[in-house]
């Protein structure tokens, strides 16, 4: 049950509505099935609508957990690009406040959010716990090391830490770009699976036909 | 996708829908339905797709050609014409019809035509050496690796949606042979069926199936693209 509340939170959804509206159309379908089951006397719909119920209830949580995922890989997206807007700025001689001040205006509006609450966070703490807090928004580890390297920029203002910060920020980039190509390689290749389908319906067709054919020829002796 | 594709993928669904239903009028409407489909829907989302994929190479092409070229002529206006003489196309027009501006003024005046936020971040650079100075080597050296980040991967996903399509594509061609072997291979028998209405309503789903299968592989490729940020 937590972690259905903790997946609504992340993706801005009241979770009390959510579970509300799941148990309300499993209700209506138990309902429905029992119903039908004795309005019709065959009991076998009964325990057919509860197993509809179930699948139902599955694939909601299903797509519930889909949803964060997408919602977490465009994060990440919006991460590097926000980054990459970042270290234009830092290779300029801007210190890390007014980078992060600048990059603003180049992001989505989640992102914006999250770089304000950084800079706000940034003016009340100097050490690197605001780094430490941005990243934690995102799923990959390795978005701390990133933020960690960014706060060495503050703290040595040299580009040596500059360097360390673009070496790691290019190898998760990088690594992204190659999960976000593979992700969308898959989602084209399981389109593959529709002409097997239209074979299958082909083969139903033929099937009928057949059937009705020899159907005929029975009835005819 | 010209009219010309359009016009052959409809003539080939409606040769098939008459070639698996034998009936004049379901060949017809199908024919209407992928013409309509193409011509209406298909035609005009991969104009959009193809220009705001032109439109991404041209502005990744400026940026690194101007960065370049400023870095060899030292100021905007030299630049500018460097990079002017080596484009063509639609921006070249664009670029034209700016003539009369200031370079500074016509390279912010471009942002227009990119509409890229990838462009916006190489205009804040751009102000930034006319202001201080400096390498735009160095300046733009992140910038330039953000492109040719972005570059690589619009390059990737344009060859394997293509690659894909192909594949897709000879899947369903391999099953519309099983309907051209029924049709002709059993034809005496396959006519016998046709006179089943249960039939050829399952041939039209199957044809129709078709259809919806390409409009939900199109569906994933440009609409990802048109959600895609640089």
């Amino acid at each position: 049950m937590n972690k259905i509340k903790e997946q609504c939170l992340y993706l801005d959804r009241d979770p009390k509505k959510f579970l509300r509206q799941l148990a309300l159309l499993d209700g209506l379908m138990v309902f429905a099935a029992v119903l039908l089951g004795l309005y019709l006397k065959q009991m076998v719909l009964i325990p057919i609508g509860f197993a509809l119920v179930l699948v139902y209830s599955f694939l909601s949580l299903n797509s519930l957990q889909k949803e964060v995922e997408k919602r977490q890989d465009e994060h990440e997206t919006e991460f590097i690009a926000a980054l990459g807007v970042f270290r234009v700025y830092a290779a300029n001689k801007f210190n890390v406040y007014n980078a992060f001040a600048e990059t603003r205006d180049f992001v989505s509006p989640w992102m914006k959010e999250q770089i304000d609450i950084l800079l706000r966070d940034m003016d009340e703490d100097k050490s690197v716990t605001p780094f430490i807090h941005f990243a934690k928004k995102f799923r990959p580890l390795i978005i701390e090391q990133v933020m960690t390297s960014v706060f060495q920029i503050v703290d040595g203002g040299s580009l040596s830490p500059l360097m360390q910060f673009s070496i790691l920020f290019d190898h998760f980039a990088e690594n992204h770009l190659k999960e976000e190509m593979k992700k969308e390689e898959d989602q084209l290749e399981t389109m593959n699976v529709w002409p097997l389908l239209g074979a299958g319906l082909l083969a139903v067709a033929i099937i009928i036909g057949v059937v009705q054919i020899i159907g005929g020829v029975i009835n005819e002796l | 996708m010209n009219t010309l594709t359009i016009a052959l993928l409809s003539l080939v669904m409606g040769a098939m829908a008459w070639v698996g239903t034998d009936n004049l009028w379901i060949a017809g409407a199908f024919f209407l339905l992928t013409a309509g489909y193409g011509a209406f829907y298909l035609n005009k989302a991969f104009q959009r797709h193809h220009e705001k994929v032109r439109k991404r190479h041209e502005c990744f092409q400026f940026i690194n050609s101007f960065i370049i070229a400023l870095s060899v002529k030292k100021t905007l206006g030299s630049a500018y014409q460097t990079v002017e003489s080596q484009t063509s196309g639609p921006l070249l027009s664009e670029m034209h019809a700016i003539d009369h501006m200031d370079t500074a003024s016509a390279l912010d005046f471009l942002l227009q035509y990119f509409n890229s936020p990838t462009y916006g971040l190489f205009l804040n650079v751009i102000h930034l050496y006319a202001d201080q100075g400096g390498d735009i080597l160095v300046m733009g050296e992140f910038l330039v690796n953000e492109i040719r980040r972005a570059e690589e991967k619009l390059t990737l996903s344009e060859s394997m949606a293509v690659h894909k399509l192909v594949n897709f594509a000879v899947l369903w061609l391999m099953t519309l042979v099983i309907l051209l072997f029924c049709r002709f291979g059993i034809s005496g028998f396959y006519h016998q069926m046709l006179e089943n209405n249960l039939f050829v309503l399952m041939i039209c789903f199957f044809l129709f199936f078709l259809l919806f299968s390409f409009h939900v592989f199109f569906q994933r490729y440009l609409g990802k693209e048109n959600k895609k940020n640089e």
